[in-house]
């Protein structure tokens, strides 16, 4: 098949998706219009898509977005700096990695996310509670993903270190942590998606900042197609990072 | 001389297990006891561990559990079931799997939690609203891992069911729903967790019961001893029903 016909053949499904997506919205276009549907329950899909320019125009939705993005980079940069050096130490010392590694396993099966009030009482309501939220949330993947990528490093490798009279350092920095960089990447890259989504839904739940405090704001003033739009833009946000770094981690992947 | 033999490892983990409880309790006492924080913002360890007792034998702890439960069994019940039927259905069909996975993944990446406003305004804002945001937490989950699951799955089982001439039903049921049952814990695993997380943030946010409402009562009258020990009630809850599913999904793996 020539190559043209194969690339249109692979768009078809993605095109049918992208239209059912586009049908669905029609028809609750057309119920709302015959008032099978309650306009005051659901906005308008047309109301909603319009009123995505007058979310950045009105509500600033651009200046919100740099500073959900910006408390998302500080997390990142927190879980980075805490997480590897404690996922180092536990692969160090077997003892603690026997001790602690079910705690860290059991953290990430906690809700965490429960102990904003908590954060609220002792840092106030305000951007550093919920960046060490955020933080505390994204910490275990990048512990535990960096422990299981140094723990997975070939025996021979390191072998190979140590007949090479590598000192400790020198095993670490040339071997173990080449060899574990795709999985604390990997780790890196939950804990930026749990960092994001953690971070969106505080600024919603206590109604500060960003992208999270402007669903709640027009939610409260009753502005549907706005909710409708501003809770479009926080999936189209999300899933964007998602795609974003499932990609690089794919290009590390390949590259390492 | 006999050297003496050093001890087990499991006693030394248990030792420094030990330890470090210690020292996070006294760090915790000492901020209690010193002035950094205003009265009452970090309780003693025992005012702590006072609640945590007064609250387990409280009718009113009860209650709450028995709504928020209510609000997770129904949101596990039908986001669950709504997840093996799609993740079935578009697994089933690569057409299906390229047309619908990716948008699967785009609404799967948000934090629930934003669906609330949708939520209160089509259910109101009882029990319904935040079974709904249950349902949808445990949803995605199921649904994205079922999926995996059944794309992935032995062409052979495939191969029986079209050769068996078996109707969509039996194929689900005889075929792809045992194929892929060790992924459908898997996703109901992390979906429980997460249908747990929603539906208590759902009732700090707007509610009239359910732990996470009287969770944010405790907050709002500064009973903060009474706080964390909800807060880790709630814990000790999320992470033995995740090592229950765990024990269930290796016995299933190990069959």
């Amino acid at each position: 098949m020539r190559p043209w016909a194969t690339r249109l053949r692979a768009a078809v499904p993605p095109a049918f998706g992208a239209l059912s997506l586009i049908a669905f919205l029609a028809t609750v276009e057309m119920l709302l219009r015959v008032g099978v549907l309650n306009r005051f329950i659901v906005p308008f899909p047309s109301e909603a898509i319009l009123s995505i320019s007058r979310l950045f125009i009105d509500e600033h939705l651009a200046v919100r977005c740099i500073q959900t993005a910006s408390k998302i980079v500080v997390a990142v940069v927190i879980i980075a700096v805490v997480g590897i050096p404690i996922g180092t130490a536990l692969h160090t010392w077997v003892i603690a990695r026997r001790a602690y590694y079910s705690w860290f396993a059991g953290l990430a099966s906690a809700p965490l996310v429960i102990l904003y009030p908590l954060f609220l009482v002792l840092l106030g309501r305000g951007t550093g509670a919920i960046v060490l939220m955020a933080g505390i949330a994204g910490l275990t993947p990048v512990v535990l993903k960096t422990i299981e990528g140094l723990q997975s490093t070939p025996v021979g490798l390191v072998k190979l270190g140590k007949t090479m009279q590598l000192s400790n350092f020198g095993l670490f920095s040339k071997i173990l942590l080449p060899a574990a960089l795709p999985a604390i990447f990997s780790g890196l890259r939950i804990g930026l998606i749990y960092c994001t989504t953690n971070i969106i839904a505080l600024e919603f739940l206590i109604d500060f900042d960003g992208v999270g405090q402007l669903i709640n704001l027009l939610s409260y003033r009753y502005d549907l197609p706005g909710t409708y739009a501003a809770i479009a833009f926080a999936i189209l946000v999300c899933a964007t990072i998602l795609l974003a770094t499932d990609g690089a981690e794919r290009w590390v992947k390949r590259t390492l | 001389m006999k050297k003496p033999s050093a001890a087990p490892v499991w006693v030394n983990v248990a030792l420094l297990r030990v330890l470090s409880l210690c020292v996070i309790t006294a760090f915790w006492e000492f901020l209690a006891f010193s002035d950094l924080y205003f009265a009452g913002a970090i309780p003693h360890v025992s005012a702590i561990l006072w609640e945590l007792l007064q609250a387990l034998f409280s009718a009113n702890l009860y209650s709450n559990l028995m709504v928020t439960g209510q609000e997770v069994g129904t949101g596990v019940l039908l986001g669950g079931t709504l997840g093996i039927v799609t993740g079935v259905t578009v697994g089933v069909s690569p057409f299906l799997y390229r047309a619908y996975g990716p948008l699967l993944y785009m609404f799967a990446a948000a934090p629930k939690i934003v669906y609330l406003p949708i939520m209160i305004m089509l259910l109101g804002s009882g029990v319904a609203s935040k079974s709904g945001l249950g349902t949808l937490a445990c949803y995605f989950p199921v649904a994205l891992s079922v999926l995996s699951a059944t794309l992935h799955m032995k062409p052979i089982y495939r191969h029986l069911a079209l050769s068996m001439r078996l109707s969509a039903y039996q194929a689900a049921t005889k075929v792809y729903i045992p194929a892929t049952a060790p992924a459908i814990m898997n996703g109901l695993k992390l979906g429980i967790g997460l249908s747990i997380v929603s539906v208590l943030l759902g009732e700090t946010k707007l509610s009239r019961a359910g732990i996470g409402f009287q969770l944010m009562q405790s907050y709002g009258r500064f009973n903060i001893a009474e706080m964390i020990a909800l807060i880790l009630l709630t814990f000790f809850i999320a992470i033995a029903i995740n090592a229950l599913l765990s024990r269930i999904e290796l016995r299933l793996n190990g069959r």
